[in-house]
């Protein structure tokens, strides 16, 4: 391959990230109707209504944004090769638990995704039976989160650790940022027991602060990827440049 | 009078990272304790009533072993800054001994509220004490991995190197205390 294709492959899996999150919001949380979710307290008919009430656009916004969830491979897969830049040598271990968080990211939310896909595929069954997919939905979000927290915290730690670059990948203040949206996850854990107030899964600590967080992160590390992919390249020319230039000295 | 010439080392202590995460986890304490009014506000009787449950010794101690340590970790600091590195490593692991007390004396006061029978289910009020000083605890045993990281590094430490490392752990340390001086009259004390 090339490296105008190498370089243009680069450029695409970068650009999923951001991609990702517009597709998220748009399928996922408008055509979806987790915008506000429903209430974990709602009484089961409540549950089997909103599906029978919205079922076109919720079945068009979960299928839709489980093919778009797996952007985030391509992003993940750039991610690594680019922190492998910073680990060198035969052990990038932090390279590798991003990998496999960001993998694992994507089957975590397809999981929930799934459960929801299977709610609105009869509508018709036993409310009860409604109300339980929706609830192993999002608490497969939000109690599997640890794989993307993971992720999240190898993408900072190597990222703050790497002395050698002039410019590093991104700032101090991106990396604790990352970090910090990392943690935001794990009150989430507690929609597992409580079901009304900030901490259950339509609340603000289960809901409004995690799952923006994540989706921050996503485009904030996406900006600095960018601009660090164009500095790279350019750079990668100038040094190009310098060498053929002094070649043709040397041969004139 | 050219005021950064009067003022020459007007500097952040630590990464300015750390600030950034302190920040962020700062404002998302800020908004629970919003919530907690919110609903305190709604049922004002539950609160007061469930509030005269906590003991109140508990949360002083807590209160005084938390700024005790936050102490010792500025007089560690100031001790590497004063050229005087040795003495640094025994107020670290004091620091640490004092995390570690309040970790011991938080585990008595939750046993002493199971045992009574009350748990984060109970009702809104002890949801939100459980959960805030629960996750306050988690600062604290974070704090204390970090305290004793600073303990190892310090007694290694070359007189005159960088501090930014110890500032920022430090920094880190004052958050967790400063929370826990706006949780504890928020939940024992405010009537």
């Amino acid at each position: 391959m090339d490296e105008k294709t190498q370089i243009l492959y680069q450029k695409i899996s970068i650009y999923c990230g951001p991609i990702f999150v517009t597709t998220f919001v748009i399928f996922w949380a408008w055509l979806g109707h987790n915008l506000p979710p429903p209430h974990p307290d709602w009484p089961a008919q409540a549950f089997a209504d909103r599906y029978v009430n919205h079922l076109a656009a919720i079945r068009v916004g979960f299928l839709v944004a489980l093919i778009t969830i797996c952007l985030y491979l391509p992003w993940t897969g750039y991610v690594t090769a680019r922190m492998k830049l910073i680990e060198r040598g035969q052990f990038p271990v932090l390279s590798y638990l991003q990998l496999l968080g960001g993998g694992l990211t994507v089957m975590v939310v397809s999981i929930s995704m799934w459960c929801w896909v299977v709610a609105a595929q009869r509508p018709e069954r036993l409310p009860e039976i409604t109300q339980m997919l929706t609830d192993a939905g999002w608490l497969m979000n939000d109690t599997v989160y640890m794989c993307t927290t993971l992720q999240m915290v190898a993408m900072a730690l190597c990222v703050m650790a790497d002395k050698k670059s002039k410019t590093p990948l991104m700032p101090g203040w991106a990396c604790y940022l990352t970090i910090f949206c990392g943690c935001t996850f794990f009150p989430a854990s507690l929609t597992a027991v409580l079901r009304n107030g900030p901490f259950a899964y339509d609340g603000l600590v289960g809901f409004w602060i995690p799952y923006p967080a994540w989706l921050v992160w996503e485009f904030v590390a996406s900006y600095f990827l960018i601009v660090d992919l164009h500095r790279r390249v350019r750079e990668e020319r100038d040094v190009v440049e310098q060498v053929t230039a002094a070649v043709a000295q040397a041969a004139g | 009078m050219n005021l950064a010439a009067a003022r020459p080392e007007l500097r952040l202590p630590g990464v300015g990272g750390i600030w950034v995460f302190v920040f962020a986890d700062m404002t998302m304490f800020a908004l629970m304790f919003v919530c907690f009014m919110l609903d305190r506000h709604a049922s004002p009787a539950l609160f007061e009533e469930s509030r005269q449950a906590l003991n109140r010794d508990f949360g002083g101690v807590n209160t005084l072993i938390l700024l005790t340590s936050s102490m010792l970790v500025v007089l560690a600091i100031e001790a590497m800054k004063r050229g005087r590195p040795r003495l640094a490593p025994g107020f670290f692991a004091l620091a640490l001994a004092c995390g570690c007390a309040f970790m011991v004396s938080k585990a008595f006061e939750y046993t002493g509220k199971f045992q009574a029978g009350i748990t984060m289910l109970t009702n809104d009020f002890f949801m939100y004490y459980f959960i805030l000083t629960g996750i306050h605890l988690v600062h604290v045993i974070a704090g204390n991995v970090v305290l004793a990281v600073l303990w190892r590094k310090s007694r290694s430490a070359p007189a005159g190197g960088s501090l930014s490392l110890y500032e920022s752990g430090a920094t880190y340390w004052h958050m967790v205390d400063l929370l826990w001086v706006c949780l504890f009259p928020l939940l024992y004390l405010v009537r």
